[in-house]
């Protein structure tokens, strides 16, 4: 890791990307001494990866179609500030083969792999496809696109039932179907084939076998431009819903040494295999205890990357700077050790008590958790609107433990820290699947959150009655508390100093108090 | 002492008993049930600390003219202080400047003083409504232009009615509709 010595090859890089990603590779490049450009939507000039930057650009309205998603707009922008590469962050360009391909002929540097090596692991069929006769693992099922529901039944008959039909084109869970048995099989086909041709154009299928209960376990890799390729561990990201991830650790509970040095090295055949560079993730299924299979290449740098970088001590954003300028990695799987254990839970504005519903309006006041093994990823501000536009990931919290309690203490202590008056977020979701016995045991799989786990209902008296009181107590005496005297002594305890005392021992009518 | 206080909780009225008062601790009783409540400020801003019934919980209150705003969660409210024998009623919506005034009691709308387009100010005589035998003026909370008047003379009307509405502020000079 030789990055600090050398001068850094890029000088100035835009960032193609709003939120905590995009303040994540502002840090990054200000950490190798790279001027970083950031780019914003009308509704994002005040945003913390805007005012960070060394540089920044309108690009449009608040709609990403018009802004974070206007190619013609970055590329214009990348050349009046004069910038030599592009990080599309995740989500929006980042798995775009086309939009790295028209970096690359502007003279830009994308800051991930090829378009070549994005075209060939793009679908989940073409990295199946890519992948089939190798070594690594693969769902059995077929590797080429399925036309008609013969063809499928004689597949489906020799995998065995259950069996998922998933159009070709697909992405998002669209134009995927689950099928129990053989007289299930036609209309699912007609039904997938249907959203898919709506949806993508296409009504090419494939047919997979359903593996259940499974857990979703992922190999990150990184890879330069001179061969040099490092697998990082593997996140376990099991507890999601929708296919949407909640909670990512690293380690895995379930991951043994033995199934882990496969893992590696089956992610490491899918780097050889698909000319992969920069840093990306072998998404894998884990089943039956220890075995895996491949699911699909993501290309991108993951929202659950902190992770990995807190237990394998890297630093992937800024190495896939380093990497795009023509470094080399400078490490290999051999110079790298874990230690200890690391949580990450995605704040989201989100209701829990309410099917997850997103919460829009206006965060009136934050304040985030700190203290030892904690790590804060946000894009939140005081004053921050947060609209329908974009995706409702908040924040990211972060921690590190010497083991799994101590992390999932940590993750405790953080949450109750979390402060956020404005927004519905899924703070108490977290805090109760941290709680939940199956998760502290590490028993979990991919259906459990939305199978299995319940989340508790809210105690207490509602926010109607919260008001109420609140406001009486205000309009107590006709004063508000602002015109008191806050330095006051009552039993002998100065209470002005009340959030310096340990919790639980501030007097309300003298019986203690605790956080709902 | 049992001091009490009527308050307009977004569309509800609530009312409010001080059953025990001890420094800055509370005991409130809302609905039959007690609470023992205290309300710490954070700072200087608006951000509050309420330890209710032991658990504390986060609330940004502001004023806003006659009303408070309080923000607990995702939730907001424009809270108003009400003396409903008095016959005054502040704001419960002062969305774009509209401001409804509201029955502060069930009963029958005796007489109506003003008509759409009046200028009122503050404190001034809005209408009379009849309940329990007593006569109870209902006064503008605020200065501003009567844009509806939602009621006529012998109507009943239940508590928490829309009266009229109000749009506040002065009389602009340039005389624009």
């Amino acid at each position: 890791m030789s990055a600090s010595d050398s001068k850094p090859p890029l000088k100035k890089v835009l960032i193609a990307n709003r939120g905590e990603i995009a303040l994540r590779v502002v840090r990054a490049c200000r950490d190798l001494g790279i001027q970083s450009v950031a780019v914003y939507s009308e509704v994002d000039r005040a945003a913390p990866h805007v005012r960070y930057a060394d540089e920044a650009y309108a690009i449009g309205p608040a709609e990403a179609a018009q802004s974070y998603l206007n190619v013609e707009r970055l590329l214009d922008v990348a050349r009046r500030a004069g910038a030599e590469a592009i990080h599309p962050g995740y989500g929006f360009l980042s798995e775009n083969a086309a939009f790295a391909r028209a970096c690359r002929d502007q003279g830009l540097t994308f800051v991930g792999p090829s378009p070549e090596t994005m075209d060939k692991m793009g679908t989940k069929l073409d990295s199946r496809r890519a992948l089939a006769g190798t070594e690594v693992p693969l769902i059995p099922g077929t590797t080429e696109p399925v036309h008609n529901a013969e063809e499928a039944a004689r597949v489906a008959d020799e995998i065995g039932y259950p069996v998922l039909i998933k159009a070709s084109a697909g992405g998002g869970g669209k134009g995927i179907r689950e099928v129990g048995c053989a007289e299930e099989l036609a209309r699912a086909i007609i039904n997938a084939q249907q959203e898919s041709l709506s949806a993508f154009g296409d009504d090419a299928f494939y047919v997979e076998k359903l593996l259940r209960p499974v857990r979703h376990v992922e190999i990150q890799v990184i890879a330069d431009e001179h061969g040099n390729v490092a697998t990082v561990g593997e996140r376990e990201c099991s507890i999601q819903r929708r296919r949407q991830k909640l909670i990512e650790e690293c380690p895995s509970p379930i991951v043994t040494p033995e199934l882990r040095a496969r893992m590696r090295a089956a992610a490491r055949k899918v780097v050889e295999v698909s000319g992969y560079t920069n840093a990306g993730t072998v998404e894998c299924l884990v089943y039956d205890n220890d075995q895996f299979a491949f699911l699909e290449m993501n290309a991108r740098l993951q929202v659950e990357h902190p992770v990995t970088e807190l237990v394998w001590d890297v630093d992937l954003a800024v190495d896939q700077l380093r990497i795009a300028g023509g470094e080399p990695l400078g490490y290999g799987d051999d110079d790298l050790q874990m230690r200890g254990w690391a949580m990450e839970c995605r704040v989201a504005a989100e209701d829990p008590y309410n099917q997850f519903l997103p919460s829009t309006g206006m965060v009136h006041h934050y304040r985030e958790p700190a203290g030892p093994g904690i790590r804060i990823e946000s894009g939140l501000y005081n004053g921050m609107p947060v609209s329908v536009h974009y995706d409702p990931l908040l924040t990211k919290i972060v921690v590190w433990g010497h083991n799994r309690e101590e992390a999932r203490r940590r993750m405790l202590r953080a949450l109750a820290e979390f402060r956020l008056v404005g927004l519905q977020t899924n703070v108490p979701f977290h805090t109760g699947m941290l709680q939940d016995a199956r998760f502290i045991a590490g028993d979990f799989h991919t259906d459990y959150v939305e199978q299995e786990f319940s989340l508790s209902p809210p105690d207490g008296p509602d926010r109607a009655d919260i008001a109420a009181l609140a406001a009486a107590a205000y309009l107590h005496d006709s004063g508000t508390w602002a015109q008191r005297e806050p330095s006051r002594e009552r039993d002998g305890q100065r209470l002005s100093a009340w959030a310096r005392r340990p919790r639980g021992q501030r007097g309300v009518m003298e019986q203690g108090w605790r956080r709902s | 002492m049992a001091k009490k206080l009527t308050l307009q909780v977004g569309e509800r009225l609530r009312e409010v008993e001080f059953t025990e008062v001890e420094g800055d601790s509370l005991s409130l009783r809302l609905d039959g049930v007690e609470h023992a409540v205290e309300l710490q400020q954070v700072g200087e801003g608006p951000l509050y600390e309420l330890v209710l019934d032991h658990h504390a919980t986060e609330v940004l209150i502001k004023r806003e003219g006659p009303a408070l705003r309080l923000i607990i969660g995702a939730d907001s409210w424009v809270v108003t202080r009400r003396r409903p024998g008095a016959g005054e009623l502040a704001a419960d919506a002062l969305e774009a400047g509209e401001l409804v005034v509201r029955a502060p009691m069930t009963g029958v709308v005796l007489e109506v003083l003003v008509r759409p387009g009046d200028q009122v100010a503050q404190r001034d005589s809005l209408l009379v409504i009849q309940a329990m035998k007593m006569n109870n003026e209902i006064r503008a909370p605020a200065e501003g232009t009567v844009t509806e008047v939602s009621v006529s003379v012998e109507q009943t009307v239940n508590q928490g009615d829309p009266l009229l509405t109000i749009h506040l502020g002065a009389e602009e000079t340039n005389g624009a509709a």
